[in-house]
């Protein structure tokens, strides 16, 4: 038996045309699809042309799914990949994960050095913009890790194999991606004091 | 105390070792002996402190907010979708 044998047998109903299987697939991964499409496009409009193209293509392929993942790691594997091809076509950017933004601010003994300051954040109804729009400066490759990450249902281990990752260099670029936008908050609303 | 735990303990005392495991930290993701190694270092260094707690808001604000219901267009681009599908029998 298949490791997701409901998910299997949902997608078999809709390689069978059931319609209303297709509209259950929606409801359960539609809401999930477009968050994550939000992150990965560079805006409203080309977030949801990637959710409908992304959904076509779940529904056109339903009889590759073999239940050996969840229909829900399995539809963002599809996402993802009609996400990379539309960014290839603007041009990919990465980071490595062996570029910490926060290197400059230790010295060579690996302390903090003196200017560091890290007062908390008061201003609470900036903060949510804020972190918005630090999150669109990152690299591409951070912004797909933060996504399937930010999805509690795509659990770790399929997150970074649905980006061709290992665990560990998923983990770091997660930790890269965290620390570029606290670097990135703190700024912002260190500017406008 | 294994060589292991040794080194592990020499590196939580430099800050930018810290730095590098919060994520591991934070995720939940961390061993006994190394967190009870990291709070320690909390204890005696403000710097640390101040800098986890900006980095938990990151955290925290990446995880929501969830949507509720989707938006107009989102409802549309599901419904175009599911409409092509249906013109493809």
């Amino acid at each position: 038996m298949a490791a997701h044998q409901a998910d299997l047998e949902l997608m078999h109903r809709v390689v069978a045309r059931d319609d209303a299987a297709a509209a259950d697939l929606m409801r359960q991964i539609g809401r999930d699809l477009y968050a994550c499409a939000r992150r990965l496009a560079p805006g409203t409009q080309a977030a949801e042309d990637l959710l409908q193209e992304t959904m076509l293509g779940i529904l056109q392929s339903a009889k590759r799914y073999d239940g050996r993942v969840s229909v829900r790691a399995w539809a963002f594997s599809i996402l993802r990949n009609k996400a990379v091809d539309a960014l290839r076509k603007r041009g990919r950017e990465r980071v490595t994960a062996e570029e910490d933004p926060e290197a400059h601010r230790f010295d060579d003994a690996g302390a903090w050095r003196e200017d560091a300051d890290f007062c908390p954040w008061d201003r609470e109804a900036e903060l949510r913009e804020v972190f918005e729009l630090c999150l669109k400066g990152l690299a591409d490759n951070q912004r797909e890790v933060l996504a399937l990450r930010a999805l509690n249902q795509v659990e770790g281990r399929e997150a970074a194999d649905l980006l061709g990752l290992s665990r560990a260099n998923f983990r770091q670029i997660l930790h890269r991606a965290r620390q570029a936008i606290r670097g990135c908050v703190d700024g912002k609303l260190g500017e406008t004091e | 105390m294994s060589v292991q735990n040794r080194g592990t303990l020499r590196l939580l005392l430099r800050c930018q070792s810290v730095n590098e495991v919060l994520s591991e930290y934070v995720d939940g993701d961390m061993g006994f002996v190394s967190r009870t190694l990291l709070w320690g270092h909390l204890l005696m260094c403000k710097r640390c402190r101040g800098y986890l707690a900006q980095f938990r808001r990151i955290v925290e604000l990446d995880g929501g907010p969830r949507l509720d219901t989707l938006p107009p267009g989102a409802e549309q681009a599901l419904r175009s979708a599911l409409e092509a599908w249906r013109d493809q029998r």
